[in-house]
């Protein structure tokens, strides 16, 4: 840690540093043995108990203003058949994965950097590392993949939920045709929409987690440390979340050919 | 037996504010150690650079033919199943009832069935007086009680060095007795190398063989008992008389200007326990009255704070008092007798004639007949003469 103070900047560097070494060991250790099982299922429902009752509040709302807004727009461009598919798009690409990873990241993550922080500045963690157990492979690791599968599962519930709801404010209160609706989803979606929407959700769930725990396990100086720490996971979590969003979406762009074309 | 710990040159520094430098040391193998030190002195982060937890920015430590500042993490990890730690507040793990905490490292390292574990585990919570704690969460029980659980924790796998960081803190004066005594007859049944980082001055004094004491970023000493209880450093001296004249101040240090002031003040402290001892020199503290807060050392003798070095001085040669070098802890009656004390005897008398005279004298005035003849020292008088 000497010499924080020579050249601006280099603390952020060395944690970006840390912040990488920990994912690496992260995906190293996931296939260490003895894997905790339990812990994992222990995580894993701890975290979907924390997360699915407000992702299902929140993708209702967000599925109706992506279908109104669409919606609209579709009619000024006289293009009211697309209406479906276009909403469905953007609700199962965009909308479905970032709400997933900001309640992830927010509820979960939050959670998570709490609980491994407090552990941190009581010792534990340092009490484990000289009992000879890995605190990553004993804690880390099950809750990052705990994150991923909860991830996965809620964005595949936000997508249900929110073209539900979609096809609800669409269909019913802006007086769309239900055949309309429904026959424009085959052509302009398919179904690496479905698979890249995944995809995205297990890597915004691996990032959450990975920087819940980073920051916990650095936080130091008792419980304002906690706090501090909590606060910089979330706000890390979303600036990261939604960076690599903006890649993963270009890459997807670039390497899929759209339907249709 | 235990395995020997040897430090190298160690430094450590957080930022711009260094902790200690150079020191280097070495537990002997299957001895007590204690680690004295003023709060703040860096103690906790000394015992936690064993362990590997905090990694120096310099120098080595040697456990096992492993290097623990800087191997790889792997061997890191195994060597840590050599250790047992007992953290200064416990360190249990929270979510966890006190008998799973103290069964965590059986659970994790062994096979055993649960049957054993429980053997094991009770064993260790009776031997640290928790017997029938449990099911207890650690958030339910006093700071003291935590530190016992904690050092049950860090025997339950029979490990060969062991380190434990303030076991006194939090605990009243009689829990310490039993702590000491614990740590005594631990050592003479498990014959592990043992550190005990303390402030405690009444355990410094009983239970180790071998002592060392950090202040202002160095080591000021470390040896056999005798030499830091015999010691005329000022700052060794005031701690261990628990006084305020000295080096040592409220803040982590006092500034130097007011220690070179109370120094020349005081008659030099450092001079006492030299040929000088009647009174100091009279005319420099003429020169400055009122300057050392400390009285000069005739003042002190008049005073009577108990065995005080101004007693000490001239009594060490005068008729084998031994005042400054109180009586080792032994094991429990029924117990083994702890290897250690003959092994170390044999390493001080070997080189005696390396310590400071002090430190001779106090040890040979606590040989035994037995101890004479095994040496082969008869006439403790010559010896004497020899001396001063
Ligand atoms: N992780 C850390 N980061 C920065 N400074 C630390 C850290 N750990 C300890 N220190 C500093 O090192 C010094 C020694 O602390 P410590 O070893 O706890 O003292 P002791 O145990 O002797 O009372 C203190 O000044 C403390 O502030
Ligand atoms: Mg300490």
């Amino acid at each position: 840690m000497s010499a924080d103070t020579a050249v601006p900047g280099i603390g952020a560097l060395r944690q970006t540093g840390s912040l990488f070494s920990l994912a690496a060991s992260v995906v190293a250790k996931t296939f260490r043995r003895p894997f905790q099982v339990r812990e994992l299922i222990e995580q894993f429902w701890f975290i979907a108990s924390v997360t699915i009752l407000p992702t299902a509040l929140v993708s209702v709302p967000f599925g109706a203003v992506i279908a109104l807004q669409v919606g609209s727009l579709t009619r000024q461009l006289g293009a009211e058949s697309f209406t479906g598919a276009a909403s469905v798009l953007a609700v199962v690409q965009q909308a479905s994965p970032l709400i997933t990873a900001l309640l992830v990241s927010g509820a979960a993550g939050s959670a998570i950097c709490a609980d491994i922080g407090a552990r941190t500045v009581r010792e534990e963690i340092d009490a484990m590392r000289v009992m000879g157990v890995s605190p990553v492979q004993r804690l880390i690791v099950p809750r990052v993949l705990g994150a991923m599968g909860v991830a996965v599962l809620l964005n595949g519930m936000v997508s249900v939920v929110g073209v539900m709801g979609g096809y609800y404010f669409n269909v019913i209160m802006q007086g769309g045709t239900p055949g309309a609706y429904l026959a424009s989803f085959s052509a302009l979606a398919h179904l690496p929409d479905l698979w890249i929407s995944e995809i995205k959700a297990l890597i915004f769930g691996f990032i959450a987690g990975v920087v819940a725990a980073h920051r916990g396990l650095s936080a130091k100086g008792g419980p304002k440390g906690v706090g501090d720490a909590v606060n910089q996971s979330v706000v890390i979590a979303f600036l990261l979340l939604f960076f690599v969003n903006l890649v993963l979406t270009a890459i997807y762009l670039q390497i899929v050919p759209a339907k249709g074309q | 037996m235990g395995i020997e710990v040897v430090v190298e040159g160690l430094t450590k520094s957080f930022g711009r504010q260094q902790v200690w430098r150079d020191v280097s040391l070495t537990l002997p193998a299957g001895e007590v150690s204690v680690m004295l030190g003023p709060s703040g002195t860096g103690k906790t982060v000394f015992l936690k650079s064993l362990v590997g937890l905090v990694r120096p920015d310099r120098g080595r430590v040697l456990i096992d033919g492993v290097d623990i500042a800087s191997c790889r993490e792997k061997q890191l990890y195994r060597t840590r199943r050599l250790m047992g730690v007992m953290f200064q507040d416990g360190a249990l793990f929270g979510s966890m009832s006190l008998y799973d905490n103290v069964a965590f490292p059986l659970r994790e390292h062994t096979r055993l069935g649960e049957r054993d574990v429980r053997r094991i585990v009770e064993e260790k919570m009776a031997m640290v007086g928790l017997a029938g704690d449990g099911p207890k969460l650690p958030g339910e029980i006093s700071g003291g009680m935590r530190k016992r659980a904690g050092l049950a924790r860090a025997l339950v796998l029979d490990p060969q060095i062991i380190l434990v960081d303030e076991p006194d803190s939090g605990l009243d004066p009689v829990r310490t007795a039993y702590i000491s005594q614990l740590l005594i007859d631990l050592n003479a049944q498990i014959d592990a190398t043992i550190l005990i980082v303390t402030h405690n001055i009444q355990m410094a004094r009983t239970v180790p063989d071998n002592i060392g004491m950090l202040f202002r970023r160095n080591l000021v000493t470390f040896g056999p008992r005798e030499v830091l209880l015999t010691s005329d450093e000022p700052a060794v001296a005031q701690f261990l008389g628990g006084r305020r004249e000295g080096p040592i101040g409220m803040a982590e240090e006092k500034d130097d200007a007011t220690v070179e002031l109370e120094l020349t003040g005081a008659g030099g402290i450092g001079d006492r326990a030299g040929e000088d001892r009647a009174g100091g020199d009279p005319a420099r503290i003429g020169d400055r009255p009122g300057i050392g807060d400390g009285p000069g050392p005739g003042d002190r003798a008049g005073i009577g704070d108990g065995p005080g070095r101004g007693a000490r001085a001239g009594g060490d040669r005068a008729g084998g008092d031994r005042a400054g070098i109180p009586p080792q802890l032994t094991p429990t009656p029924g117990l083994p007798e702890r290897q250690a004390v003959n092994r170390r005897m044999d390493r001080v008398m070997r080189d005696l004639h390396l310590l400071p005279r002090a430190a001779q004298a106090g040890i040979l005035a606590g040989l035994t007949d037995a101890d004479r003849a095994r040496y082969g020292i008869y006439r403790r008088d010559a010896i004497r003469a020899g001396e001063s």
